[in-house]
């Protein structure tokens, strides 16, 4: 394809795209190291000072700051194992039926959730958990149970941790499901017929060949939760604003009150670079894993 | 509604934080070009932005409406929810995007600096269109000194006008009272902590509070620190005014005059310890739902502002409710205890303001004039105090009779404020939770107390660097 | 073969109870939409007996304009990303030129920074170019972060189209032009639909960053307007389960007949990222 094309014109056609990339995320990045380097806050607005790594220094020195990152891991622990979890058997519940009429059914049942609004979805939970009216302290109250009714997403961090973590219960519908559904049906069928033909048990062929042919499909979601969940925190915001205390309190959401609530702009830029290294982090561990893998 | 002015009454607690924090010498005030007559030049439009919930929406059209009659000016209202307006006008003010007039904001010093914000003390001299007076002699004796920013003492500021006196009080339930046989309501902390007991053996819920703010155990803590910190006076007001201002705060740190094994503190939370047992289940994630447990007839008492009497009336509550000042601290529940209850001088704190978007807009005059109307006797004022029940900050309008206890309760002294836990946003966030904290019993007083500690220092220099205008360093030699 | 019917049995059966807990806040969103508070708190679970359309209408009232906001600006969004990213995808895809490899990986790179880290200076940013309130506040930055995975997406997309058939067009005398607009978009619907709704449903669901720029009552977008819906001094249920439902109804209505092109664009995106 050496047709003679004037360069300019795919120059051009790039531009629109460079244009949007250097505008609203290359100069915000490199913005955001600089601000990180700033003494800057609603106090000084006008006259920001160079502070060297300050912010940094003072965030690490930051026993809570320190332990958002404990509590991030507890989250991006729970979302892999657990929900990943439910995700893949949800998955291969439904390609155990097969192409039938059924399975075709709960496919896109359990996918119509997903379309739903996030914040739709948030509230709904709010409204579970709330403490006077909710549905969860009102159904143990109708069973006899008020002793263990609680507030919830205030009580403690088990009560409020545990609250965000058990949001979406039952956790099928959602991206993963439909990662592993399209990864179980790609799965040769002869396979599992050979292995049932050697007397093998269904679980034994759950574990021996359907797990192990996603497990493409497995590091991918994972990857996917360690990359972006570095940066997830509105449940957090919406639900408990870190609390009660900090014990909910993510990275993100510290870096959110630094920039936007305690009004400083020059730590909140720190926050936002380190959230940046790890995310890096992991992307390079990925990238060298799968190397290494051939 | 409540929490708006709940927001304002947080400041009005801490009304010298707002005093300490001095503006530089940048020049941003009003180029003098404001206050003119009343419709006599082409309409200005401009957005009055303010936090007040719906119930109060008609109240606020009428006193828009009634300064576009007189002024020929076209005012329009924006309203943004209580608990975002802080951030919200931060984000404005950064994207030089913020209305003409605005409210809701507890960092009108911090605003002024930056030069977002105008500074009105030298139009309280002119003669408001609205009085054909002077501007200040409209406002209550004292009332408008006590808004006015003197920290830096050649350059006094004003940076916002009030539009209402602010108070707590305690509420409490006159059917339950009768029915454990508590006769009159507690005027002190034993007293209160006597009532609460009987309360709870009575199954009430003893006092209902919301902890996911600060805005309940803030109300009584101001009150309380009045009291532990009054032997302290002498030696903490350098300036002798009386009070003890943000940077005398951020001083008695440096000279570890006020630290974590200061004794009034132990005594505040060993208070907070007391109290924990009689409140409300789920304290801490509570918000406005503890003013619906009082409400229902279900907690014996709540603290709550003096917007309270009208929301009862608005939403027909059945409670049975009495007034009475919060319990002060007595003799006999502590050793910082007074013998009678303190009586202040009336005040208030700035609460709406002209902006730097004003005056680009050419605005500026309009917008002074429209909080000339807001405090007129026959304008905005009468709106307020009639159709709020909102205590009114000017001579000449009546105090809605409901109110007239809390107007009795007025006095001459001057109130000390605790300040060294809100030097920043973010010490005051942290105390808040640790507070949390401590009260579901997760750390104890002293580990409260050493977290408190840590960054004391770190805080209050924060603040000393960003006040050049304090000259800490001379006194801190 | 008759535990194998079983089984199925039993499989059918936990799925059917997962399916009913994934579905049930969509029925007990509904139904709550229609109770008032005393009403709900006798009959907690069922349908309502006697139904109240009004908290619909005074939904409506409100949510009618944010549902509006939202439509205009992941519109816009989605029209941006799929126009600036096809036309980059397609000249990455068919053309060598200089500095082609760098400049994609240049973009590879950009797929690695975090929203969280640009999250305040490109607040600053919008804030200077005076967009705050405007709906371009969020449709710029969403057409820039949007269009990266599409165009990795697109690119192996239109490498992907067989190139006798580009030969043909060309040869009866069509420019560069005339190959794209004839052969290529036609070919390319179903995966800009897919592309498109992936967009849809992300930029409808954002919450911080319109929070932050768009925070204005009548500018501002469902997803922040039914957060400001919860106002904890008195909730009527009613009202705010049918704010709900009115800001599920679009995308719901969206995805009903869309939702084949979802699920790819989903996973493909998924995979590309």
């Amino acid at each position: 394809m050496s047709k003679k094309i004037d360069y300019v014109w795919l120059y051009a056609c790039l531009l629109p795209t460079f244009a949007f990339v250097g505008v609203f995320l290359l100069y915000p990045a490199i913005e955001a190291f600089r601000m990180s380097f700033l003494d800057w806050s609603m106090t000084n607005y006008l006259h920001p000072r160079y502070a060297g790594l300050d912010n940094y220094a003072e965030l690490l020195k930051n026993a809570e700051f320190r332990n958002s990152f404990l509590i991030l891991l507890a989250f991006m622990l729970w979302n892999i194992v657990v929900l990943q979890g439910a995700s893949i058997m949800g998955a291969y519940l439904i390609n155990s039926l097969g192409q039938s009429r059924l399975g075709g059914f709960f496919k896109v049942a359990f996918t119509v959730p997903m379309v739903l609004p996030g914040m739709v979805v948030t509230m709904f939970w709010l409204f579970f958990y709330e403490p006077n009216n909710g549905m969860l302290n009102y159904v143990l109250g109708h069973l006899g149970l008020e002793s263990w009714q609680k507030v919830w997403l205030g009580e403690s961090q088990a009560t409020a941790m545990g609250s965000i973590m058990m949001k979406g219960f039952p956790w099928v519908s959602g991206l993963g499901f439909l990662i592993y559904l399209a990864g179980f049906q790609n799965i040769d069928e002869s396979l599992r017929e050979a292995a049932r033909m050697d007397g093998a048990s269904a679980g034994k062929i759950f574990w021996r060949i359907d797990l192990r042919l996603i497990l493409p499909q497995i590091r991918l979601t994972t990857v996917l939760v360690l990359i972006g969940g570095t940066q997830q925190f509105s449940d957090q915001l919406i639900m408990t604003k870190g609390g009660p205390g900090y014990s909910t309190m993510v990275p993100g959401l510290y870096m959110f009150n630094h920039a936007f609530t305690y009004g400083k702009l020059g730590t909140g830029s720190a926050i936002g670079v380190i959230l940046f290294l790890l995310k890096m982090g992991f992307t390079l561990l990925n990238a060298r894993l799968m190397r290494e893998r051939g | 509604m409540r929490k708006s002015i709940a927001t304002a009454l947080t400041l009005a607690v801490s009304a010298s934080l707002l005093s300490a924090c001095g503006g530089d010498n940048e020049p941003s005030g009003a180029s003098g070009t404001a206050a003119g007559s009343p419709a006599n030049s082409a309409p200005v439009s401009f957005t009055v932005m303010h936090n007040q919930g719906e119930y109060s929406w008609p109240a606020y059209q009428k006193i828009v409406d009634g300064f576009n009659a007189q002024s020929g000016n076209k005012a329009a209202l924006k309203y943004i929810p209580a608990q975002e307006s802080e951030n919200w006008l931060q984000t404005q003010f950064i994207a030089a995007s913020e209305p003409e007039v605005i409210s809701g904001t507890s960092k009108l010093a911090d605003a002024y600096k930056n030069g977002w914000i105008v500074d009105i003390l030298p139009y309280l001299d002119e003669v408001s269109p609205y009085t054909n007076k002077p501007w200040k002699e409209s406002f209550l004796p004292g009332l408008i000194e006590s808004a006015i920013d003197r920290s830096d003492e050649n350059n006094p500021h004003l940076y916002g006008i009030p539009n209402q006196v602010v108070t707590v009080n305690l509420y409490y339930n006159k059917d339950i009272f009768d029915k454990i046989g508590v006769a009159s309501p507690p005027a002190t902390i034993t007293e209160f902590l006597d009532v609460a007991k009987k309360a709870k053996d009575a199954g009430y819920v003893p006092f209902s509070i919301q902890n996911s703010t600060d805005w309940n155990i803030g109300w009584f803590a101001g009150d309380l620190f009045g009291y532990l910190w009054q032997s302290r006076l002498s030696e903490l007001d350098l300036n002798q005014s009386g009070k003890v201002e943000l940077n005398e705060w951020a001083i008695a740190v440096m000279e570890d005059k006020v630290n974590e094994i200061s004794p009034e503190l132990k005594e505040y939370l060993r208070f907070i310890g007391d109290l924990v047992p009689y409140l409300n289940e789920g304290f801490n994630s509570a918000s406005w739902e503890f003013e619906g447990i009082f409400n229902e007839g279900k907690s014996a008492m709540a603290l709550n502002g003096s917007w309270y009497p009208n929301q009862h009336q608005e939403g027909g509550f059945a409670v049975n409710y009495g007034i009475a000042p919060i319990p002060y601290l007595d003799k006999g529940y502590s050793e910082y205890g007074g013998d009678s209850r303190r009586k202040y001088k009336i005040g208030s704190t700035p609460s709406f303001a002209i902006t730097r978007n004003a005056q680009q807009n050419k605005a500026d005059a309009a917008s002074l004039e429209f909080l000339q109307y807001m405090t007129a006797p026959e304008g905005g004022a009468k709106v307020l105090a009639d159709d709020l029940n909102l205590i009114p900050v000017v001579d000449g309008v009546e105090v809605p009779a409901i109110l007239q206890p809390i107007m009795d309760s007025f006095g001459t002294e001057d109130k000390l404020d605790f300040l060294a836990n809100e030097f920043t946003a973010e010490q005051k966030d942290n105390w808040f939770k640790k507070q949390q904290e401590y009260m579901a019993g997760h750390i104890t007083a002293d580990e409260f107390l050493n977290e408190y500690g840590k960054d004391l220092k770190k805080y209050a220099s924060e603040a000393i660097k960003n006040h050049p205008e304090w000259n800490a360093d001379s006194y801190l030699k | 073969m008759g535990s194998r019917r079983i089984s199925r049995v039993f499989v059918v059966g936990i799925l059917a109870v997962l399916l009913f807990f994934t579905l049930f806040p969509m029925y007990f969103m509904v139904v709550t939409a229609f109770k008032t508070n005393y009403q709900l708190s006798i009959n907690y679970f069922g349908l309502p007996l006697t139904p109240h359309p009004e908290f619909m209408k005074d939904a409506f009232g409100k949510i009618g304009l944010y549902l509006q906001n939202s439509a205009v600006i992941s519109g816009a969004s989605v029209a941006g990303v799929l126009l600036v990213s096809s036309l980059s995808a397609y000249v990455f895809a068919r053309f060598t030129f200089p500095l082609k490899a760098a400049l994609f990986g240049l973009l590879l790179a950009f797929l690695m920074i975090p929203g969280i880290l640009t999250l305040v200076p490109q607040f600053v940013l919008v804030s200077k170019l005076h967009l705050i309130n405007s709906p371009w506040a969020a449709i710029l930055p969403y057409i820039a972060t949007g269009q990266l995975v599409v165009i990795f997406v697109f690119r192996t997309f239109f490498e992907e189209i067989p190139k006798e058939l580009i030969e043909s067009i060309r040869m009866d005398g069509g420019g560069e032009p005339v190959v794209f607009v004839r052969l290529v978009l036609p070919l390319a619907v179903p995966i800009f639909l897919s592309m498109g709704l992936v967009n849809v449903l992300s930029t409808w669901n954002d919450f911080i960053w319109p929070l932050l720029v768009l925070s204005d009552q009548t500018k501002t977008t469902v997803t922040v307007g039914l957060y400001r819906f919860m106002d904890p001094q008195q909730i009527i249920y009613g009202s705010v389960y049918s704010g709900m439902t009115l800001a599920s109804l679009p995308l719901m209505a969206l995805f009903a007949f869309t939702m084949r092109y979802f699920v790819q664009g989903m996973t493909s995106g998924a995979i590309k990222a």
